[in-house]
């Protein structure tokens, strides 16, 4: 059986079987793997530590017959403030399973493996819901569903603003095709997605946003994404859910 | 391998239950094969017994046969101190260690965004009712120490606070019996955090 070693951050882990996990790795060289952590879930364990969510390590990772283990793992940031932070961890859990989502088993992406770490680091640091909201339009641009805001994707007319956000076609179309009820697109949503594009994790700029620019940027990506997944993120779900308790818990 | 019907649908039943394999499942229906039918008859029987018998106390929401289960009606133990647990097999680990002497609270699950598990699909609106009765004091939140777990307990400590209920957590560190050098970083570093005087 092939060993190989890694440097991976956990982005998703469940229980299996009676003291192990099935465990999402993604690897600088590897890209995504899916392996089974035996007797994480035991307190004993020296992969205990290492199995939980966003830990930034080193593993070393056999390849089974049908499935690969972990066998060895060495911490290098296990992201406590991601992990003790109710908000941090919501919205953390948001970024990791995109990751897990977006990208195909066993393809590395380096560029997406650097780009985590930087975010995950400034993940406490700054507002969780912006800092997830920019990493998923990044996600999609560098995995290739980024939509069209230039052309519109019906009569390939140049479009001029607002313009009307197709969740079918992966774009914008222009008025003169037929845009039913579809979320409209200005400006000023443009230039903010533009500009959550463009943020250098390492030295990200400061900037302001209203409120109706950002409900609306976020219902245009919740929907994409559902659409380009198949399925709604469940990190969303709870997200929402959430944020209904501790309005209800206010008010 | 073809088995007989009767066989292969018990291997099928076998093979349903957690952590069973289709090996496993056949060596256990050629077990009960082998059985004399009177114990074949009492394992059904016990089966269909602990379905129909075992509910969730209303109080505590833990296993038991009779409502409100034991826990909750011992008058001995202390009424003002509530211990939040995942699951019910984790209020039978606690009683092992026979320290406990207050009263449970089972959540039946914990909060996790990955599994879109959220506030509304676990028992916390039970636990915040019970609070409301006005008896607890303390809660003691004894969620496991993993992301998830740990997101339950400050989910519920952030909602406890403002009632003016002393919200606690159990300690983290290291396991009795385990050598500090195989410890990892986090492990050492909560258990430094968490040392008391001696």
């Amino acid at each position: 059986m092939a060993q190989y070693q890694t440097e991976a951050i956990l982005v998703a882990a469940r229980d299996w079987g009676e003291a192990d996990k099935m465990v999402t790795l993604f690897s600088r060289e590897h890209g995504k793997i899916i392996a089974f952590a035996n007797g994480a879930r035991r307190p004993k364990s020296p992969l205990a530590g290492g199995m939980q969510l966003f830990t930034h390590m080193d593993v070393r990772v056999v390849s089974g017959k049908n499935y690969d283990s972990v066998k060895q793992c060495e911490m290098k940031n296990s992201f406590r403030q991601v992990q003790e932070d109710f908000n941090c961890m919501a919205y953390g859990t948001f970024i990791a399973e995109l990751v897990a989502e977006l990208c195909p088993e066993k393809q590395p992406e380096p560029q997406v493996f650097d780009l985590l770490l930087e975010v995950l680091k400034i993940l406490p640091m700054r507002n969780p819901r912006m800092v997830a909201l920019a990493w998923a339009w990044q996600m999609l641009f560098i995995m290739g569903y980024y939509p069209d805001f230039k052309q519109c994707v019906i009569c390939g007319q140049a479009l001029v603003l607002p313009s009307y956000f197709c969740f079918l076609n992966g774009g914008c179309i222009c008025s003169n095709c037929d845009h039913g009820k579809l979320p409209e697109v200005n400006g000023k949503i443009v230039d903010f997605i533009d500009c959550l594009l463009h943020i250098n994790w390492k030295n990200p700029v400061e900037f302001t946003v209203s409120g109706a620019v950002l409900m609306q940027t976020e219902k245009i990506l919740m929907e994409y994404l559902t659409q380009c997944l198949d399925k709604p993120l469940k990190s969303m779900r709870f997200i929402k859910q959430v944020a209904e308790v501790m309005q209800n818990e206010n008010s | 391998m073809q088995y007989i019907a009767p066989l292969a649908k018990l291997i099928e039943q076998f093979r349903a239950l957690p952590g069973i394999g289709s090996k496993s499942a056949a060596r256990l229906a050629y077990h009960v094969l082998e059985m004399d039918k009177s114990r074949a008859e009492s394992l059904a029987q016990a089966i269909i017994e602990a379905k129909e018998k075992i509910g969730y106390c209303d109080v505590c929401f833990n296993l038991t046969d009779c409502n409100p289960c034991s826990i909750c009606r011992d008058a001995g133990r202390d009424v003002s101190i509530v211990c939040v647990m995942e699951e019910p097999r984790d209020v039978a680990a606690v009683e092992r260690t026979r320290e406990y002497r207050g009263r449970y609270h089972v959540l039946h699950g914990q909060l996790s965004p990955l599994e879109g598990v959220g506030p509304n699909d676990i028992r916390i609106k039970e636990l915040l009712t019970r609070i409301g009765e006005g008896e607890i004091q303390e809660v003691i939140m004894a969620t496991n120490p993993d992301v998830e777990g740990e997101a339950t307990a400050m989910y519920i400590a952030r909602l406890l606070k403002p009632l003016g209920i002393k919200v606690t957590r159990i300690a983290h560190g290291l396991p009795v019996g385990g050598d500090l050098e195989y410890a990892d970083e986090v492990t050492l570093s909560k258990a430094m955090e968490n040392r008391r005087e001696m």
